[in-house]
């Protein structure tokens, strides 16, 4: 990771100095910021802080990289999870009911709903929302993040126009699967035999039809949520929301190699641990898992 | 600037749930809780890197330190000509080589601390010793000295003509308190002399407030907020819906649909920045002059800047825009395919030439531009192949010498030399199309040290002609500025550099 971002073609310390400047300056930012050391070297030196939890200094502002990582980790936080929700809302129920009535009217319409999610580009939408519900409605703020914690309402109002746009889409996938699954889980012979028995419809559902489409729902959920916590570059950027595809898409422009690494470090942890959740869902799940 | 259409089933329903939760209240345009009354809050497309004004080449960082540090000497905001501001006045050497300036008093730095001209002398310094990012505007500073508190006392190498546009040009060159730098962390904080103090800064956005210390007096405004709106259209949104009153965040092309809006008030004047493109002399076939001048001959100017500025902007042949002291009427090349042809026979050069041209998404009017160039050469037998890459791949081909052409802009230029030295003078630092002409680089070092304004402009015209006959760069056009602000908005002036001061700015 660490040789193939700095593989990637372009000089941090030109792109610092911008058009106009000296050979001299140039020589004294490359010492500065130890990129005139050999590309092992500086390996070894940040793998040593990593170790110690510190990631360095960003080339472009000066600042820590987990200073920087910190700053934009609750947007990023409120954004995802926000976004999940939205999509589960839309996919359970959407997927649930085109399952039980396949190729039926409901059906095809909420295959469009979802095939029209995921279609359309994330900031055609977003642009969209914000002419409408900020411009001609001016029922909401263009955009901007305002923490929970300084004014609940601020916050739900920035919070709702970006978390639609990402959970349309997050949801529209979801949505896909959930019917699939549901579909599986119906047709499998355990369900014939509990309808044979006699068993109601409702219980049929819960117990014998729900329970099992619920595991590939916790892993597509567990691949969105984790694609949404590294950071929707275009949804942040069309509604100015400080999150860390913002800082991670900033940091590959100025060739920040200290941010950018920092930023994938971050993102590796991210699908680990939710990783370790799906696989711990699986077995509260499955019992059969547990064995 | 995007289309307009029908709205997904979940947007309809999100209207429903925020009709609720919304109640008819109107929106907040304070934002960040730190908007309280008398603030500005300015939209920009980006964030600054830091604030550190010695270090920083970032356009945004600029934006709002030009609003929190002071230099020597500013650059007047109409007509650009340097005029006092730190510096009340200054002597010129008979032998031009030494400068006196003398230095306003009762002028505090926003912790507290008086100005006087130690503080001068350790600001250049710092700059000169460590080779920060303006260290190459001191080439020819031999030495910078405090005579006493109130004078200081600059002395060159050489006669400088240009000195006051070189420290005083924009606020890379601020004057910072003694010490400052081993005080504070200058990244984060900023101690100036100027009508905001730098409050707080994220990742949405900057915060100033007034400084009521300040030497030409407290602003009108209590603050100014700079939020990071990177998309027009929402950058205009907020502007018409009122969460923000200026934005400079304004694509050409929504220019027209703009003046008739009566909830924005639009300026779009021309600037200081040029356009050009320019061909490798160390790569045939592009060595030879009349390829070079068939190409120049083909391009027609106008179109490309209609295409790339949608009308905002003035074709030019040379780099200095119209109504400048310096500016020459120079125009040898007329678009005709004709005559480029005939040039490229003359030539003896074998057709079709195949010719990468280098831009850049950052900078996307280079590549509109450049694809109308591309239709425009084909005609006569040249096949553009235009290259878009992102700007650090750009950079660093421009450096290593690594394309057949290229295009990008210069920006925030002040003097002829700005405009004209490092880029076309023999081994110039930006001369990296590799252009040599004696008798130019003569001209232009004349130019660089003649003090006498009439003579100093005869040389530098004489230079441009011999500079767009040789076709070193080929010049495209001057962008104009745009920008936005409330309507009622009072006091606030758009200016050819692209500095933006709220200094004497009233809300409606």
């Amino acid at each position: 990771m660490f040789g193939l971002v700095h593989l990637v073609p372009g000089d941090p310390v030109r792109l610092a100095l911008g058009t106009r400047f000296s050979q001299e300056t140039y020589d004294a930012l490359r010492e500065r910021s130890g990129l005139d050391q050999p590309l092992v070297e500086q390996f070894f030196t940040w793998f040593g802080r990593a170790l110690t939890g510190d990631l360095g200094v960003s080339f472009r502002s000066g600042e820590t990289v987990t200073s920087q990582i910190a700053e934009r980790l609750p947007a990023t936080l409120t954004l995802a999870f926000a976004s999940i929700l939205v999509a589960l809302l839309i996919a359970i129920p959407l997927g649930t009911v085109s399952a039980l009535r396949p190729r039926s009217l409901v059906d095809r319409v909420a295959t469009v709903i979802s095939q029209f999610g995921i279609s359309v580009p994330d900031f055609w939408m977003g642009i969209v929302l914000i002419l409408v519900f900020a411009g001609t409605l001016g029922w909401l703020p263009s955009g901007g993040y305002v923490p929970i914690s300084e004014d609940p309402g601020a916050w739900l109002q920035r919070l709702l126009m970006p978390a639609l746009v990402t959970g349309v889409v997050s949801g529209s996938v979801i949505t896909r699967f959930v019917r699939s699954s549901m579909l599986e889980a119906l047709g499998s012979d355990h369900v014939r035999t509990a309808q044979a028995k006699g068993l109601g419809t409702r219980q049929v559902f819960t117990w014998h039809v729900l329970r099992n489409a619920l595991l590939p729902l916790v892993t597509v959920t567990g691949v969105q949520l984790a694609y949404l916590l590294s950071g929707v570059v275009v949804v942040e950027i069309v509604f100015s929301w400080p999150g860390l595809g913002q800082l991670a898409l900033q940091a590959v422009e100025a060739r920040d190699y200290p941010v950018l690494q920092g930023a994938i470090l971050l993102f590796a942890v991210v699908f680990l641990v939710i990783n370790l959740i799906v696989d711990l869902l699986y077995t509260a799940i499955d019992p059969r898992i547990r064995r | 600037m995007r289309p307009t259409r029908l709205l997904s089933l979940a947007a309809v329903g999100a209207l429903g749930l925020t009709a609720c939760s919304g109640g008819g209240e109107s929106v907040d345009t304070g934002g960040g809780g730190g908007g309280g009354d008398d603030v500005l809050v300015a939209a920009v497309s980006a964030q600054p890197d830091q604030f550190d004004p010695h270090v920083t080449s970032a356009y945004p960082s600029f934006q709002v330190l030009e609003n929190v540090y002071d230099t020597l000497v500013v650059p007047n905001p109409d007509d650009l000509t340097m005029e006092p501001s730190l510096a009340t006045d200054w002597e010129i050497s008979e032998d031009g080589l030494t400068w006196t300036f003398n230095l306003r008093e009762g002028v505090t730095f926003h912790d507290g601390t008086e100005f006087d001209a130690a503080d001068v002398v350790y600001s250049f310094n710092r700059i000169i010793d460590e080779e920060l990012q303006n260290a190459y505007r001191f080439e020819n500073v031999e030495s910078v000295e405090a005579v006493d508190p109130q004078t200081v006392q600059i002395t060159l190498s050489q006669p400088t003509p240009n000195l006051p546009a070189l420290i005083g040009g924009f606020k890379g060159t601020a004057i910072i308190p003694e010490g400052a730098a081993e005080e504070y962390d200058l990244t984060t904080e900023a101690v100036g002399t100027g009508p905001f103090t730098l409050e707080s800064s994220d990742a949405s956005s900057t915060e100033l407030a007034a400084y009521e210390d300040y030497w030409g007096g407290a602003p009108e405004l209590g603050g100014v907020e700079f939020r990071y709106i990177t998309e027009p259209a929402a950058a205009l949104t907020a502007l018409e819906n009122g969460e923000v009153q200026w934005t400079d965040n304004v694509p050409p092309q929504q220019i027209e649909a703009l003046q008739g809006n009566e909830d924005v008030q639009l300026e779009s004047i021309p600037s200081v920045d040029y356009w050009y493109m320019s061909m490798n002399f160390a790569r045939p076939p592009f060595d030879n002059p009349l390829v070079r001048q068939a190409i120049a001959t083909a391009i027609d100017r106008e179109a490309v800047t209609e295409a790339a500025r949608f009308g905002a902007a003035q074709a030019n042949q040379t780099a200095i825009p119209e109504g400048n002291f310096f500016a020459s009427d120079y125009a040898p090349f007329e678009a005709d395919a004709e005559a480029a042809r005939q040039l490229l026979e003359e030539s003896g050069v074998e057709l079709p030439i195949d010719m990468g041209l280098m831009v850049t998404d950052e900078f996307p009017e280079t590549v509109t531009a450049a694809q109308v160039i591309a239709s425009q050469l084909e005609p006569i037998g040249i096949d553009v192949d235009v290259q878009t890459v992102d700007f650090a791949t750009w950079l660093d081909r421009q450096a290593q010498g690594d394309f057949d052409a290229f295009m990008l802009g210069w920006l925030g230029n002040l003097d002829p030399f700005d405009y004209y030295h490092s880029q076309h003078i023999t081994g110039g630092v930006n001369n990296y199309q590799g252009y040599s002409n004696p008798e130019v680089d003569q001209l232009l070092q004349a130019a660089s040290s003649e003090t006498d304004p009439d003579t100093r402009k005869d040389l530098y015209d004489q230079a441009i002609e011999m500079i767009v006959d040789d076709v070193s760069y080929l010049y495209l056009y001057n962008p104009n500025v745009v920008q936005a602000w409330a309507p009622g908005l009072s006091g606030y002036t758009i200016r050819p550099d692209r500095a933006i001061n709220f200094e004497d700015v009233e809300l409606p």
